[in-house]
């Protein structure tokens, strides 16, 4: 048996560090140099996949998959989505432009997931961005569980993988 | 006089109380008052047939009262008279009067305890009796109401000298109190009626906790109280933004609860079945959901959830949990 659960977010966001601190793999990584150093000052970046996986013995796995931030490779954003149990959107409320990445970031994955298994997380941010992020999602008509949590920590992480077991918990018990 | 639950993890404040003096009729139509009573009752009371091992007394001589009783009596009277105080009532007992006399003498024997039940962080949603507890009246709510109004400071327990103020840039209470489980223990067992408040800040309060963590971890003990507002059985209700569980309280079921809600509008017999609490707890997660405005709404109907392919099994998702420590 196989769970997907995707990490989404714009570059630098965090997402190759998530999934290198969930992963029992090595993960693979597809870091190519950073043309865009202008925009998040960071040497290399994913152009391809991140993937990892958390062994669960003879219940199955838990694979990992971060896709590019870069609006570029949303080609691949519905093909990784698919079939997910949930998809964890890592936003850096440090960088400028956070709000508009997460009104853009939810509008497309709610196509694809529903708002209960699209889960929030600020990293470095204040509890005005959190309410500035709950407004935001509010107007859209939808309840999307927003969090503060670090992606280098593991025990925030755990935190928004059992937002979404429960969110999977209640689909099979309402069916 | 029953604190805990035999599992030891409930703090549910159960009294007993005797009867001495009244006829047979009397006595039935006191059982009967009591039934009627209880839901406004801020302990859970029961009658009982042994007045030595009661916590409480209503007798119509005091000369009944057996010579080894040390506690809280009322004495029943024919005719009131200017001279008597509190504890007497008149005959025939009235509803009001039973419940008025109930809540008094609950009161009164919980405030001569000398010993504060522990209440663990582990067993916060269960343990969410306490025994000021009032039902038409929710600390958590006042004080939410107070932080928009001016800053104060609340003198708890003079004796203690237990303070907390309130900083409303910050968004924290301070205090005096180094522990928030040691501070919400004290604001649950000093009513507020009781508190010194003052719109200036005298002391030098070291600790600091997050508002909105503090008043939904007193809110989620104030069960009685949201069971008698959010208790209704044909309401829907659906939440607006998820509470911070980490921050707040790391409890799977109302992780359960958060999912349900925010899916989709649903009853509190919903919450019941899918989170297993007991439905004063679920009435507790909605209170406190309100009092730290995460929007809480009244809807007409339970709603569809919304269409995504369900995770085949169970036991992948159990094993995920037993993973991650869950």
């Amino acid at each position: 048996m196989l769970l997907k659960v995707v990490f989404a977010g714009p570059m630098g966001s965090g997402k190759s560090t998530a999934i290198g601190v969930l992963s029992d793999i090595e993960p693979v990584a597809t870091e190519a140099k950073n043309n865009e150093r202008f925009k998040v000052d960071k040497p290399t970046t994913t152009v391809g996949l991140d993937y990892g996986e958390i062994l669960l013995g003879d219940a199955g796995k838990v694979a990992l998959y971060g896709i590019p931030g870069q609006e570029r490779f949303d080609f691949m954003w519905p093909i990784v989505a698919k079939g997910a149990m949930g998809v964890i959107l890592l936003l850096d409320c440090s960088q400028d432009n956070y709000i508009e990445k997460l009104a853009s970031f939810a509008d497309t994955f709610s196509k694809w997931v529903d708002p209960g298994s699209f889960v929030v997380a600020l990293n470095r941010g204040t509890e005005n961005d959190l309410e500035a992020c709950n407004l935001l999602v509010e107007k859209r008509d939808v309840v999307m569980p927003v969090f503060m949590a670090d992606p280098r920590e593991k025990d925030d992480l755990n935190m928004l993988l059992h937002v979404l077991i429960s969110n999977a918990e209640i689909r099979l018990l309402q069916e | 006089m029953q604190l805990f639950s035999d599992s030891g993890d409930v703090c549910v404040t159960k009294l007993n109380f005797s009867a001495i003096g009244l006829d047979e009729k009397a006595d039935a139509l006191l059982a009967r008052q009591l039934k009627i009573v209880t839901p406004w009752l801020t302990a859970e009371w029961s009658m009982n047939a042994e007045p030595e091992a009661s916590d409480f007394i209503l007798t119509t001589s005091k000369s009944l009262l057996p010579s080894s009783f040390q506690g809280v009596s009322v004495l029943l009277l024919e005719k009131l008279s200017d001279d008597d105080h509190d504890m007497v009532a008149e005959l025939p007992l009235r509803v009001f009067s039973l419940m008025d006399i109930l809540n008094k003498a609950g009161e009164r024997i919980t405030n001569d305890l000398s010993a504060i039940p522990e209440v663990s962080a582990e067993s916060i949603v269960t343990a969410s009796e306490k025994t000021t507890e009032k039902i038409s009246f929710s600390c958590a709510e006042w004080l939410s109401q107070r932080m928009l109004e001016k800053v104060a400071c609340f003198y708890i327990a003079k004796d203690k000298g237990a303070s907390f103020s309130f900083d409303p840039v910050k968004k924290v209470f301070r205090s005096n109190i180094e522990s928030r489980d040691e501070l919400i223990k004290l604001l649950l067992m000093h009513p507020v009626e009781h508190w010194d408040i003052r719109a200036d800040d005298e002391t030098s309060e070291a600790y600091e906790f997050s508002a909105t963590g503090l008043l939904w971890l007193l809110a989620l003990k104030e069960s009685r109280y949201a069971l008698h507002v959010w208790g209704s059985p044909n309401r829907v209700y659906r939440i607006k933004h998820w509470p911070q569980l980490a921050a707040w309280e790391n409890v799977p079921a109302l992780y359960k609860l958060s999912s349900l809600y925010g899916r989709k509008a649903a009853t509190i017999d919903t919450g019941v079945k899918i989170s297993g609490l007991e439905e004063r707890h679920v009435c507790a997660f909605l209170h406190a959901c309100n009092v730290v405005g995460l929007k809480v709404e009244v809807c007409d109907s339970e709603t569809a959830d919304r269409l995504q392919p369900s995770v085949q099994s169970l036991n992948i998702l159990q094993a995920l949990k037993k993973k991650l420590g869950v």
